[in-house]
């Protein structure tokens, strides 16, 4: 492939990824090294292609992937040196070069570390007890207190141990709200699952109503002791009212439409035994 | 994960540059300066004199105090600037520990010297520490309560840990500005007014620690 004419004279092809920059000499192209891996530091380097014997300008302003700069096609990759080759495809840039970059105000890079540290806070968020609603409040906790003192972060350090410090302080955190909340508070869902049990007052009497917080309480309490797949399906249809079909698509678990009609059959079966009185 | 992603969405979206935390020796000196020149202040108002303070010195016992407060406070000082960003170590927290150590075992050891030299003199108790103590509160709180707010991104990470290492660091500075200017305490008037008032203000700035920084909007 030949370099495009607003980069000088045609020269020999280089690999894509490099960081490429015209330089005020529009007869000299400037190519970085480390594009790819990091923000390539300091100057990039002053050496010869084989073919050409060229020798490249030693300074490069920008650190930029040459997509960034001008879009071109794949270079050819026979013409290039063995030691380009073997530096072909270095891998994407990291997380401390998106945080750099992301500190200096680059929303395009704060918006792609974001989405690629989720699966990692999932990971950590996963960890401990809670409902997947939990589990989401949690997340994005995070992601608000990282947006908050992202100035913390300190350029040329580590940005997993960054990150994992802020995680598992706020998760404990944000469950240990839920944990208080739940334990002294009625909250709608349990409203909800009251309506759903269609509780009589014969079975309960008329203290049931009188007695909303010690009744929401137990269950609560009594929808935690559900096996999983049955409580999965319980939240799903009868406290987040979702269609069949969308419970499907947003069971974690994987059950079917079918699969998820009976647990929740089996799961009100089972709270009804359990929120029996005592005779 | 829809709610999440529009979050992830909004965030970028008003994303703007920041300026990153300079490095925490650069912190640290600039934070121990003012704390020097308060100290400093001090001692000038209060303090008996240049020669009256060489020859308070000059004893053994004063010089120890002054460098195991010193120690403890500047170590806690450090420890605190490092567990306040997130990916330090929290084993930092323990830096100041071997100081706190030296401190209180040397007053202890003093009281036994004293206890042998003075007999139950050295046991007396006396009210004169009572102004060490204020000065120490009057002076290490409102500097604590300054390192605070600077290290007020803390408060979303470890503010308990921050906040009480503050108070260490703080306090410890004051009371061995204070031990340049007190009357010649015993080691037990030292222990219980300087390494107590110490303790007490640690104590109360962890109990306190999450009000504190969400006054500070944390």
């Amino acid at each position: 492939m030949l370099l495009p004419d607003t980069c000088g004279p045609a020269r020999t092809s280089v690999p894509d990824t490099w960081c490429r920059q015209r330089v005020a000499n529009p007869g000299r192209v400037c190519h970085g090294r480390g594009a790819g891996t990091s923000l390539h530091r300091g100057a990039c380097r002053d050496r010869p292609l084989p073919a050409t014997g060229v020798q490249w300008p030693l300074s490069c302003p920008n650190n930029r992937r040459m997509s960034d700069v001008m879009p071109m096609e794949q270079p050819s990759p026979h013409v290039v040196s063995p030691a380009v080759t073997a530096r072909a495809d270095p891998p994407d840039p990291g997380w401390d070069a998106l945080m750099v970059r992301s500190q200096q105000g680059d929303a395009s890079a704060y918006h792609r570390l974001l989405h690629e540290v989720m699966p990692y806070l999932r990971t950590i968020v996963a960890r401990h007890p809670g409902t997947r609603e939990d589990h989401e409040d949690a997340l994005q906790d995070i992601l608000l207190t990282m947006h908050r003192i992202r100035h913390t972060y300190e350029p040329g350090r580590p940005f997993r141990p960054w990150l994992a410090t802020i995680a598992q302080r706020r998760v404990i955190d944000v469950l240990r709200r839920r944990g208080y909340r739940g334990g002294h508070e009625t909250t709608l869902a349990d409203e909800e699952l009251m309506e759903t049990l269609a509780v009589s007052e014969d079975a309960y009497g008329p203290d049931a109503v009188a007695a909303g917080h010690d009744y929401s309480r137990q269950m609560h309490d009594a929808v935690q002791k559900l096996p999983p797949r049955q409580r999965e399906a319980f939240e799903l249809l009868r406290l987040r009212e979702l269609t069949p079909d969308e419970a499907a698509a947003a069971s974690v678990s994987g059950q079917s439409k079918g699969a998820l009609k009976v647990a929740c059959h089996r799961a009100l079966k089972s709270l009804r035994a359990m929120l029996k009185p005592e005779v | 994960m829809g709610k999440t992603s529009e979050l992830i969405d909004d965030l970028a979206a008003g994303l703007q540059p920041v300026k990153p935390l300079r490095p925490v020796w650069q912190r640290v000196t600039g934070w121990l300066t003012l704390v020097a020149a308060v100290a400093a202040g001090m001692i000038a108002l209060r303090g008996p004199g240049i020669a009256a303070m060489g020859r308070h010195l000059s004893g053994h016992g004063v010089v120890i105090e002054l460098l195991a407060a010193a120690s403890t406070g500047l170590l806690a000082t450090i420890a605190a600037f490092h567990v306040s960003v997130p990916g330090r170590s929290r084993w930092w927290a323990w830096l100041p520990v071997p100081a706190l150590l030296f401190w209180v075992g040397s007053q202890g050891f003093g009281c036994l010297q004293q206890l042998s030299s003075m007999g139950p003199d050295a046991l007396a108790w006396s009210d004169d520490g009572f102004e060490c103590a204020r000065a120490i509160a009057l002076v290490g709180i409102p500097l604590g309560v300054a390192q605070i707010w600077f290290l007020r991104h803390a408060g979303q990470i470890r503010p308990t840990l921050t906040a009480l290492l503050s108070a260490v660091g703080c306090a410890g500075l004051t009371a061995a500005a204070v031990s340049l200017i007190h009357r010649g305490e015993t080691a037990l008037m030292v222990l219980c007014w300087h390494v107590g008032m110490v303790a007490l203000l640690a104590l109360v700035a962890s109990m306190s620690a999450r009000r504190v920084f969400a006054w500070m909007g944390r």
